[in-house]
């Protein structure tokens, strides 16, 4: 005789059973035998009821045992006494549940799928029952709905003692919807509301979390959503429980967030610094200090951003008047073009008020550039000081003057670019030796360690990057190493 | 295909088991087993004096003549068994050519030459073949090796004749003359063991042991182990037919060392030896050993031999202990499932179990 394991076999499906027992009566047959080759031989046999079995398994969960988990859910939380006259909720599920009992019941996995969707129309029954009756607490609605039951009963008996009872009754209900009531106004709805707003946070915050955090924190939503469906306040509590630790985690990341969008913020405002005049950038950073400062306050950072200080009308406005400057400056064919033009051209890329711009644009008027007024604070900016090394000034004058009674005007020519170069050698070995030393360009200081001629020779610009010097009306240009 | 074994113990005579037990290849259609007319034409074509046998005469050694041990097989799964075997035996054809290790149980005596002409065109010989072939055309005996390969040649038309006796007088008379000349030729040797093996005029067992050992001796010195297991393994054969069992399994067991699961009828034969030398415990093992390795139905093999008739209560045991091992095996499978056959129906049929019927051939 066959025995069964019913946890391992879950047959219950008729047609199933059918085959399965074909094989098993066979199996009996060999048993019946007891011979080797008959027990050597049931390989096949045992392979095709494997096959029947695991057909039979996968045909059980999906139809039968899921069907049926949430049936017993639903039954549970509508499990008070439907007492006539019914509520229209409890007439129409009513209906729907009885059939979709009795498609469980059934032997016959066609007829348990069947269930399936009867047991949707009670649950979308009964959501639209909670949602109108606001009893999501499937406790509270039991306990509601059975002492209505009750006192339909009691109605319908009639007599004077059970209307006495009533009484009670009514107020045991009475309580019961008013402790509902205020748990659904307050701690639910609250709850509920705190799940919509972190959802959203999340959603906007997600690419600063690692995929290991966010998978976290979408498991944990989805926990909640599962609590959430258990209709139970008490349950609810949980979620708050999980949601509290999803706020810190949302609460760490703005911070981190934050951090980014000011940094990125702060580097490209840095950058415009040579792109815009510099008024024009002392302004934006102003602005931009009390955004940060806002944000910092606030928390928001959806404007932390350059968007509205319209940075490419300024960059485009002072290439505009720069290039405008070189068009009237070739045009007009000025003793000092080239001068003006290098200057220019240098301010282009270069970190300049545009105070500096009105007065190279004044000295095409004298013809010769005066020497830098500018206002700009930053270190980089170029200043005018002399300071003489008297051995090296001494030395060269000696050299200009003897290649000059020496040599004819080619010479001479030859003898003032040497010395420009000379000049740039030692500037450009200064400016090196401070960059080295991680100090800023000090024009000032380097003009005071060189004696040039005065009138002939001039420092035009020193920045970190390059050295401009005329003399004997010729410019002169060296890049200053890189100190790395 | 099963086929009784050949017992010393059988009360038959050797010569006679093999008149009555040929096959022939008949090209392109395989192994075809001679009924008793072509016995009788086979018979007195290579024996002068042959008396024709009768049918009554002829000792049937098919499984399907014969009350297997219950706890083997059940009546009822006989038909099951049958057509199992036919399958087997046409596949072991179908796969090309027979070995050792492809007949497995289904390997009977008298299948030897067919199957020795076949392995001769396997991997494992080839080698040899060619090294001997060599060896002969380095020793100007070219042309005794292409001797050699001529009588090769005509042992296999003859086996798809047999009653040919000119055919198979020629062709030994032409092995003898090249091994005069090169003796050196294994193969030869062998050949020429064969040939006396044969229910012919020339049937000697002597002359055939002389010839597998002078095979062996030869396949030493080229070191081909294949070819010297399987002369152990006819040398053994043919003293146990004198039976001296003893040096029967000292053959043997060499064989086995030398080619450990080439030739599966070796383990099947150390535990018919020690079956026939009334020693249980090592024939069981050795049976179990053949079972175990090679082939479920050595069982039956076992079943059928005469040889095992002193042991039968060894043997059942060792049948009940194989059957309880299936059966769990078969439990254990469908416990898996969730499904079990209730024990005690066993223990009672375990208790009354069908006693091992008698042999048919005293």
């Amino acid at each position: 005789m066959i025995e069964y394991n019913r946890q391992k076999y879950r047959v219950r499906d008729e047609n199933y059973s059918t085959e399965c027992q074909k094989i098993l009566s066979e199996i009996e047959s060999l048993y019946a035998r007891d011979s080797i080759f008959g027990y050597r031989n049931s390989g096949n046999l045992i392979t095709g009821l494997k096959v029947i079995i695991e057909r039979n398994n996968e045909d059980y969960n999906k139809y039968y045992v899921s069907n049926l988990k949430r049936f017993e859910i639903l039954k549970e939380r509508i499990s008070w006494d439907f007492v006539e006259p019914y509520s229209d909720f409890e007439k129409d599920v009513k209906l729907i549940m009885k059939e979709a009992e009795s498609c469980l019941e059934a032997i016959n996995y066609s007829e348990n799928k069947k269930s399936s969707e009867l047991i949707e129309k009670a649950e979308e029954l009964l959501n639209k029952y909670i949602k109108e009756t606001k009893l999501i607490d499937s406790v509270l609605r039991r306990q509601i709905n059975s002492r209505i039951s009750k006192l339909k009963t009691i109605f319908s008996d009639g007599s004077l003692f059970s209307l006495k009872l009533s009484d009670k009754i009514f107020r045991e209900l009475e309580l019961l919807i008013e402790t509902n009531l205020k748990k659904h106004e307050g701690s639910y709805r609250k709850l509920v509301q705190k799940i919509d707003i972190l959802h959203r946070a999340f959603e906007k915050s997600a690419e600063f979390f690692s995929p290991k955090e966010k998978k976290e924190i979408q498991e944990q939503f989805a926990e909640i959503e599962k609590i959430m469906n258990s209709q139970s306040y008490e349950k609810f509590e949980d979620a708050r429980d999980l949601l509290d630790v999803i706020d810190v985690k949302l609460s760490d990341i703005a911070v981190h967030k934050e951090k980014i969008i000011s940094g990125n913020l702060k580097k490209k405002l840095k950058s415009l610094r040579t792109r815009i005049w510099l008024e024009d950038w002392d302004d934006v950073n102003d602005a931009v200090k009390s955004l940060l400062e806002q944000a910092n306050r606030t928390g928001t950072l959806y404007n932390l951003n350059l968007d509205k200080f319209n940075t490419d009308q300024m960059e485009v406005q002072k290439k505009k008047d720069i290039f405008d400057f070189k068009m009237i400056v070739k045009a007009k064919n000025y003793s000092n073009a080239s001068v003006l033009l290098q200057k220019a051209d240098s301010m282009i890329s270069g970190e300049f008020y545009k105070s500096d711009f009105e007065e190279l644009k004044r000295s095409v008027v004298k013809g010769r550039i005066l020497g830098s007024k500018s206002k700009s604070t930053d270190k980089d900016v170029p200043g005018k000081k002399k300071s003489s090394v008297k051995l090296i000034f001494y030395s060269l004058m000696f050299v200009a003057i003897l290649v000059l009674f020496i040599y004819n005007n080619r010479a001479r020519t030859e003898h003032d670019q040497n010395t420009a170069l000379k000049y740039l050698d030692v500037i450009e070995t200064m400016v090196y030796s401070q960059k080295r030393q991680n100090r800023p360009v000090e024009k000032e200081e380097i003009m005071t360690r060189i004696n040039f001629p005065t009138g002939d020779m001039e420092i035009l610009s020193i920045s970190e990057s390059e050295i401009v010097i005329s003399y004997g009306g010729r410019e002169y240009r060296k890049k200053v190493r890189s100190a790395n | 295909m099963l086929l009784k074994p050949f017992s010393v113990n059988s009360g038959q005579t050797y010569k006679e088991f093999l008149l009555q037990n040929y096959f022939c290849r008949i090209p392109d259609k395989g192994l075809k087993k001679i009924n008793l007319k072509g016995i009788n034409k086979i018979g007195s074509a290579n024996n002068e004096g042959f008396h024709e046998f009768a049918e009554a005469d002829i000792l049937q050694r098919s499984v399907e003549d014969y009350d297997l041990n219950t706890v083997l097989v059940a009546s009822e799964e006989k038909p099951a068994l049958t057509d199992l075997m036919k399958a087997r035996f046409v596949n072991m054809q179908q796969n090309g050519k027979l070995s050792f290790s492809n007949t497995g149980s289904a390997f009977s005596i008298e299948l030897l030459d067919i199957i020795f002409l076949d392995e001769l065109k396997s991997g494992e010989l080839i080698k040899s073949l060619e090294i001997i072939k060599d060896s002969m055309i380095f020793a100007e005996k070219g042309n005794i090796f292409e001797s050699f390969a001529k009588c090769l040649e005509s042992y296999e038309k003859y086996l798809e004749n047999p009653s040919d006796h000119k055919l198979f007088s020629d062709t030994k008379e032409e092995l003898e003359s090249g091994l005069e000349t090169y003796e050196a030729n294994p193969f030869a040797h062998f050949l020429l063991g064969l040939i006396y093996h044969r229910p012919t005029s020339f049937f000697d067992p002597e002359k055939s042991v002389e010839a597998f050992l002078k095979s062996k001796k030869f396949s030493e010195e080229i070191e081909d182990h294949y070819l010297k297991a399987l002369s152990d393994f006819m040398i053994s054969w043919l003293f146990y037919l004198k039976r001296d069992f003893d040096a029967a399994v000292d053959y043997l067991q060499k064989s086995a060392d030398e080619e450990f699961l080439g030739i599966p009828e070796t383990y099947y034969n150390l535990s018919k030896f020690y079956a026939a030398k009334n020693d249980a415990d090592k024939a069981v093992a050795y049976l179990d050993e053949a079972v175990a390795r090679f082939d479920f139905f050595y069982a039956l093999k076992a079943d059928l031999d005469d040889d095992f008739k002193e042991i039968k209560s060894e043997l059942q045991t060792y049948f009940e202990k194989l059957r309880k091992e299936e059966r769990e095996k078969v439990s254990a499978m469908l416990s898996e499932l969730g499904v079990s056959v209730k024990a005690h129906e066993m223990e009672s049929k375990a208790e009354n179990s069908i006693p091992v019927p008698e042999s048919t051939d005293d």
